[in-house]
């Protein structure tokens, strides 16, 4: 079953930047590449950095704390040997970016821990 | 449980040293090691004692070792005890704590002393000599004006070179005709000694001293010409002496040093020695390589292995002088019978290179100014091998980087530490190392004074291939320098990231070098460059500092550190009003709000209605001075006036790596001026301007780079270095390397030389830069990027 629901428009987020986005409570970074847009849990898995403010070239981004890169097309870490990082499906539909959060609760683990946080 | 053998080392240096390292390794549980010695710190490699002296590495650079080393690898280390009696009949030792202690084996590692001549007036309060931790440090307490260095060794020269770098004023004084002759021959000590003059060392060649003179306190030398030269320091560097007391008055056999035989082994049994306290078949030694070499062959004679023997080793002598590069290996003049060189002579560039050939055979080499066929060229003279495979090196005809060295695995490539190459291979397999740096680290091959380190880097690239370069890479998936970056905005003018992307493929797959683009697109463009935000790092997008919980620090410019009550008022009230997880005072004189989110950052900002202090990125950051001449009782120059000026002078400019800077009134040095990038302190009738220092990751003191007469002349002095390691340093590199990089001789004659109007035309280029830029915190109301401060996007 798919959950495709409209995060934000197209236009929000600068080329080769990322934002931050909330999908049902949970925290996504949501990036614009030469490929198009990606979407990751904006968490960094190396100790939760906010990986919508890392740094972005090709498919990658990373991280803003401690440089730790994540290919936005597997979430593979690409520099340690640490856990993936949660994707999700992105598809850009008449300026809107629709994100296919159905398996979000899958990665509560690693989302919620800044949702708690915030809230 | 069988009994433990009782060895007791008596010394402490490097050979003590390594002797404790090989008995633990080999001996393993067998063995019991008492170890005396009488310097007041643990085991320290001495050969490094330069560096540590001129600032280049602290005290654990050098390597001492904790009480705890010693208590953990179940040695008996008697620290600061002397050895003042021995009993080779019974086999005990007594040290200066009263206790005798037995002993089964008893090895002498006890070094030399410099020797000093009965020159009159040697024994005045401020003549030192440099042996030991101990000497550089009382040297460096004395901090004189003007030095004397009587005696151009090696020695001397590293003394000279260690004083200069603090900012004395030191003359080398030489018995000899040309430097290091032991070492040079006539024309390469001749050159030696422009090149060590262009450090700003005074060297007097045939200088004999006559007398230290001064009023209990040193005030001056005289030469036996009669003339004076003025110094508050005399260091004496006239060679050294082996120490044989407590060895004298035993039935151990002493001649000008303890004699041994080629097992190192004395003409009583169960005493041996090692090191330079060792005399062996007549000859003394100097260097590391051969006491390392004795401490080989020492331990396999007493664990019981006969094979080894001592033959006496070559010299290789490495300077260790920043900015002079300087090989000698085996004989320097190739003055026997039989004997040919080979010479290459640039006195204008200041390169030599000679080998000298015996019958055929390499068995000599000096290189000076060009040391990049060093490797091979020691490694010839170690294997004797045929002239005509290094002639072209010497010629210059052929360059070092396409000569492969074929060494086998036995070949010794670190004398100092002895490691041999088939050790370092194994290393390189065993941990997969690619890196030149973690192979020394490794190995310890090329820690001590270096001279093997081209070699190591070399057998590193035959081993795996390809190198990780640790050449300071802008870019290291195009494997670009800085400099090849700064060409090709230039040739092409490029004037942005994506530009140079396009043009070399530097920041597209991926994001890691894309800062430091933007910097060099940049300052490149004298800040007329095409600005995009997503090649800077989040710090610049949004002009704060990351933490570790996503909210960012807000630290406001207060130029100089001074502040008042209505900018305090505004930042107490900022704090309370976005919940500041913490006000703090910085290390820099400034206030840092902590913990404020993205989104509030602009409001804050307006708040507060001071511009950013650019606590976040690799900028000019701040000048810290003191209260100066305004209140202090002390103060000889108004530093806060000047400090604050300065500020405003360099604001808001992007640097290679941050750049600090501070102010002081006088050489009390409240405001820390000589551990800044830039620092200057005001002193009688002036301004003594400082760079290259930092108290960070490394502690460098910086070096004095000029004293002038007004603060105008100091700004001035100030600005065109800031502008000069703008365009030149690499990025991510700060002053503390970029100086002795570049050489701060190399600098002087750049930014100080007005008359030929570059450093004008440097502080034009700043000054031009500087006015295309302003506070990033007036983005408050100007966003630069869609969302740029927005805590998220979206519905
Ligand atoms: C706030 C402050 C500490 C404090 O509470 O006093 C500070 C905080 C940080 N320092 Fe520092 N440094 C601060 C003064 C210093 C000083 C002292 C000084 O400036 O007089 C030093 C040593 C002096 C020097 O650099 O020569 C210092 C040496 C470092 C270093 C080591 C740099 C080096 O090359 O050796 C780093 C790491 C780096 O830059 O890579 C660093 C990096 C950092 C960073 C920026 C790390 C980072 O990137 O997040 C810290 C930010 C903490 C945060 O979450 O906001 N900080 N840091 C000081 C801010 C000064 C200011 O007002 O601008
Ligand atoms: C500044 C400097 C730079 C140098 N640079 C180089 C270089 O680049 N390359 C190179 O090959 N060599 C260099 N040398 C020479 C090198 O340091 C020596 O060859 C080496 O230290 C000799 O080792 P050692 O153990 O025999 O003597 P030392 O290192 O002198 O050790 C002897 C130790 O024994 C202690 N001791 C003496 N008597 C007693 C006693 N009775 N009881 C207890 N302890 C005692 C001494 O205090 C000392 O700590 C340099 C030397 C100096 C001073
Ligand atoms: S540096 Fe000198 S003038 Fe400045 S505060 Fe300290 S003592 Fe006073
Ligand atoms: S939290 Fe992302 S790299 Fe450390």
């Amino acid at each position: 079953m798919s959950a495709w629901t409209e995060v934000c428009r197209a236009e929000d987020i600068p080329f080769l930047e990322g934002r931050r986005v909330s999908v049902d409570g949970f925290h996504v970074a949501v990036f614009h590449t030469e490929e198009g847009f990606f979407a990751v849990g904006d968490v960094c898995p190396h100790m939760g950095g906010p990986l919508s403010d890392g740094d972005v070239a090709a498919t990658t981004v990373s991280c803003p704390l401690h440089a730790r890169k994540i290919e936005l097309k597997t979430g593979e870490v690409t520099n340690d040997d640490l856990s993936r990082a949660p994707i999700f499906p992105v598809e850009v539909e008449n300026g809107s970016v629709l994100l296919d959060a159905s398996f979000i609760e899958a990665f509560v683990p690693a989302c919620r821990v800044r949702d708690e946080e915030v809230a | 449980m069988a009994k433990k053998m009782r060895i007791t080392v008596v010394g402490n240096g490097n050979a003590g040293a390594a002797l404790v390292d090989s008995l633990l390794t080999k001996g393993e549980d067998g063995i019991a090691v008492t170890l005396y010695g009488d310097e007041e710190i643990g085991a320290y490699d001495r050969i490094r004692l330069s560096e540590y002296m001129a600032g280049e590495i602290g005290l654990e650079g050098i390597g001492t070792r904790s009480n705890e080393w010693y208590a953990e690898n179940g040695v008996n280390f008697r620290r600061g005890v002397r050895v003042e009696e021995i009993d080779t009949t019974s086999r005990q030792t007594k040290g200066t704590d009263g206790v005798w202690v037995a002993y089964d084996k008893l090895i002498f590692a006890i070094g030399s002393s410099s020797s000093v001549p009965p020159i009159e007036g040697r024994d005045k309060e401020g003549v030192f000599v440099f042996r030991t931790v101990r000497d550089v440090e009382e040297m460096l307490e004395a901090s004189p004006e003007k030095a004397v260095v009587i005696g151009g060794g090696l020695l001397g020269l590293e003394a000279a070179y260690g004083l200069s770098t603090h900012g004395s004023e030191v003359t080398v004084l030489h018995l000899m005709e040309h430097l290091m002759e032991r070492q040079l021959d006539r024309t390469s000590g001749k050159m030696l000694a422009r090149e060590v003059e262009k450090l700003g060392i005074k060297v007097r060649t045939k200088a004999s001293t006559e007398e230290i003179f001064g009023n209990g306190k040193v005030e001056g030398v005289r030469l036996e010409t009669g003339e004076e030269l003025p110094a508050d320091m005399v260091v004496i560097c006239t060679g050294i002496r082996p120490n044989t007391h407590p060895a004298t008055h035993t039935r151990i056999a002493v001649n000008r040093g303890i004699v041994v035989n080629e097992r190192m082994e004395t003409n009583i049994e169960g005493v041996y020695a090692v090191g330079e306290c060792t005399e062996f078949d007549g000859q003394l030694i100097g260097l590391v390589a051969p006491a390392l070499e004795q401490v080989r062959v020492v331990v396999d004679t007493i664990l019981g292995d006969k094979e080894k023997v001592y033959r006496g080793s070559d010299a290789t002598t490495k300077l260790k002088v920043a900015g002079i590069g300087l090989v000698s290996a085996g004989d320097a003049y190739g003055d026997d019978e039989g004997c040919d060189e080979i010479v290459s002579s640039n006195p204008v560039s200041g390169v030599y290179r000679k080998a000298v050939i015996k019958n055929g055979k390499v068995v000599g080499a000096v290189l000076l100014g060009d040391v990049s066929a060093g490797a091979q060229m020691t490694n010839a003279v170690k294997g004797a091998m045929p002239a005509e495979e290094i002639a072209g090196l010497v010629t210059g005809s052929v360059d070092a980087s396409s000569v492969p060295l074929e060494l086998p695995d036995d070949a010794q490539v670190c004398d100092c530490n002895g490691v041999s190459k088939g050790g370092i291979v194994a290393t390189i397999e065993d941990l997969k190392l690619k890196k030149v740096s973690d192979v020394v680290a490794k190995t310890r091959a090329g820690s001590s004074c270096g001279s093997c380190k081209p070699l190591v880097a070399e057998i590193l690239g035959q081993t795996v291939g390809e190198v990780e370069e640790e050449k300071n890479y802008v870019c290291k998936c195009m494997n670009l320098m800085a400099d090849d970056v700064r060409n090709l905005v230039k040739e092409r003018k490029l004037k942005s990231v994506s530009e140079v992307g396009e043009a070399c493929g530097a920041g597209k797959v991926c994001p890691d070098c894309k800062p430091a683009l933007t910097y060099l697109v940049s300052s490149m463009n004298l800040g007329r460059h095409k600005e995009e935000r997503h090649a800077r790092h989040i710090n610049d997008r949004v002009h704060a500092n990351i933490q570790n919980d996503g909210t960012f620090s807000i630290v406001p410019r207060t130029p100089g550190g001074v502040t008042n009550p209505g900018e305090l008022r505004r930042i107490a009230d900022v704090a309370e009003k976005y919940n500041a997880r913490m006000v703090k005072i910085t290390g820099a004189q400034r206030l840092d709000i902590l913990g404020v989110k993205k989104e509030d950052l602009p409001k804050a900002w307006a708040d507060l209605g001071m511009p950013s202090g650019f606590a976040y990125t690799k900028a000019f950051r701040q000048v810290k001075t003191c209260v100066g001449t305004e209140f202090c009782r002390f103060g000889v120059g108004d530093s806060t006036k000047l400090g604050i000026e300065m500020e405003k002078e360099v604001e808001n400019l992007y640097t290679p790596a941050k750049v600090k800077m501070a102010a002081s009134g006088c050489p009390r040095n409240c405001a820390e001026s000589s551990v800044k990038d830039i620092g200057v302190i005001a002193v009688e009738g002036g301004w003594q301007i400082y760079v290259g220092g930092a108290a960070g990751m490394d502690v460098r003191k910086g070096d004095v780079i000029a004293t002038v007469e007004t603060a105008e002349e100091a700004k001035d002095v100030m600005i065109s270095f800031m502008q000069y390691y703008r365009e030149n340093g690499n990025p991510k590199e700060r002053t503390y390397d970029f100086v002795p990089r570049v050489g701060l001789e190399e600098i002087r004659s750049v930014i100080l030389d007005e008359e030929s109007g570059e450093p004008e035309r440097l502080r034009e280029r700043l000054r031009k830069e500087k006015a295309t830029t302003r506070d990033p915190w007036l983005e408050r109301s100007e966003n630069k990027t869609k969302n740029q401060f927005a805590g998220e996007v979206g519905r």
